[in-house]
């Protein structure tokens, strides 16, 4: 590939995940400006934990931006039984990503983080400042640490070259192309497929927990349309939470009961509340954000799990679960 | 070299340290026991930042243990400028260091921490459960949370694999072979080479800052004896602080005076309270080593030379306590 002349080639790591997917939609469906070249690569292009297949990568493609989604992620399971594997792997994939693009010239990085990485024992909001504050849940720590090492990283970057490698920090992120796994994936999806296979075999759905802890839910391709914001836009080296409101807090019950609705399930639903509820309520501030961006405006949820639904129905062969 | 059978090779990375020379003179001085084989390598056995370097040289010595000191470090003001590089050379070595380790089986690996790594906000005495509570000091976050990293990596090679992964974490640390630059060493150090430049000039010493903010020191013997006790009886993957007590800290004008007095200067003492005092306390608590060596000795601060022979010995815990050493710290 040639330099892109006075122009934008953006590289996206994770191309062919949930986020990485919203991207090339909201990109394919105009929000692509004249000039920009984006380029959507995943494990099959580069084992990005090599430094040499990553450096070579960045070098056949030489972006002026990157967009870094890819990482090892899993299940609360899965990151329980390896610490190890999740710390270090995403320590590589992240040390080789940030590196390259240093080395090949990109102006910007912008890296993905999450709000399963803040202190396990902090005050409610949180925000951008608070990353560090203490150590995170044990449960996955090793995933935690790798991703606030991001952060820690960025601003390495800018201290000793000027770089502006910033992140994102998305709260519960969810639409098409997820893993709809019941044992693996996260709660939404989880309960997309509960409703699905509850239908196909006229049982009924049993929801995990009383439903009373409350999440702020953010749509996939509204991420992706923030995202884009954010590479174009967003200047600084300390991170943004990219989320709706604590106005628009939903408990679990209300997402059981837009699943519902959309699936068009007329069956019982019952809450199995021997199950663990997990924490009530982990409220994450989008001050941030609405100081940057005050009449950004959040698909609705229904509308969002309703296109979710539909596209879990209509791909159930492929989805990943 | 061949497997050791049913011995220990011990691994020690950063072997011509300050701490390294130290061990490797405690070592030399008794505290070897019958099947110990002490293998001591420096960057010109292997550059750690390079995986396939480090694996061959684990590969080649076969570790049953590790004592993990090699790290790239500096003085503050090429921690401040360089932050990417102490991040990412730290990052590297301890991942390479630890995953050789793993992989060629070794039993323990002992890492070293530092008290400078701790909460930039913190209460004091900070102790070994608060190392991950707050962000650390800005001026060398690179350095920093690599150093903090390396109890997150021993967390996940115990929680995975069940090794027993260790670290230190001492306070300031003196002694033979240490970095006695002014510019880029650390404060006891640079005072001895700063009398000892005065000495020779027949000019007066300055003190930077009032000389009121206090610190524990650690002499780099005593600090090798407890490691050695660490490798052999500490079977915790939680770090332990090594120190004297908070009794026992000293105010740098102190530190100041024990040096005049070590050095035989008769010169003028000024302190130059233009200059920053940084902070007055850091009070790092080591009731943990209390608990496990109620009677270690550490060698006196301050003291003339005495007579002896006593043969430095690590301590073992329970029975037996410390011996003397032979000679005070500060012996110049």
């Amino acid at each position: 590939m040639g330099e892109p002349q006075g122009s934008m080639r953006i590289l996206v790591t994770g191309g062919s995940g949930l986020v990485g997917r919203a991207i090339q939609k909201v990109v394919a469906d105009g929000a692509r400006l004249p000039g920009e070249d984006w380029v959507f690569v995943s494990s099959k292009d580069a084992d990005l934990t090599d430094a040499a297949q990553t450096r070579a990568l960045f070098e056949k493609v030489r972006p002026t931006h990157v967009i870094h989604l890819a990482a090892m992620v899993g299940g609360l399971f899965r990151n329980i039984k390896y610490n190890l594997d999740f710390w270090r792997k995403n320590i590589h994939i992240n040390d080789n990503v940030l590196h390259s693009a240093f080395e090949v010239g990109a102006r910007k990085v912008v890296s993905c983080l999450s709000t399963c990485i803040f202190p396990d024992k902090t005050s409610y909001p949180i925000d951008e400042t608070m990353i560090h504050n203490g150590p995170p849940h044990s449960s996955n720590f090793g995933y935690s640490y790798a991703k606030r090492m991001i952060d820690v990283q960025n601003r390495a970057y800018f201290q000793q070259h000027g770089c502006t490698f910033t992140a994102v920090i998305p709260t519960n992120v969810f639409g098409p192309h997820d893993n709809f796994s019941i044992e693996d994936g996260h709660v939404l999806p989880g309960l997309i497929h509960k409703v699905h296979l509850a239908k196909s075999r006229g049982s009924a759905l049993t929801v995990w927990g009383t439903g009373r802890p409350r999440r702020q839910f953010i749509y996939s391709l509204d991420l992706a349309r923030l995202f884009i914001w954010v590479l174009r836009e967003y200047d600084e080296v300390e991170p943004i939470i990219l989320s709706v409101g604590e106005e628009d807090e939903v408990s679990i019950q209300e997402v059981a009961e837009a699943v519902v609705e959309a699936m068009d399930f007329h069956g019982e639903v019952t809450f199995d509340t021997t199950k663990s509820d997990g924490q009530f309520k982990k409220t994450a501030s989008n001050g941030k954000l609405r100081a940057y961006l005050p009449d950004f405006r959040f698909t609705p949820f229904k509308q969002a799990v309703q296109e979710t639904c539909a596209w879990f129905t209509d791909n159930y062969e492929q989805a990943r679960k």
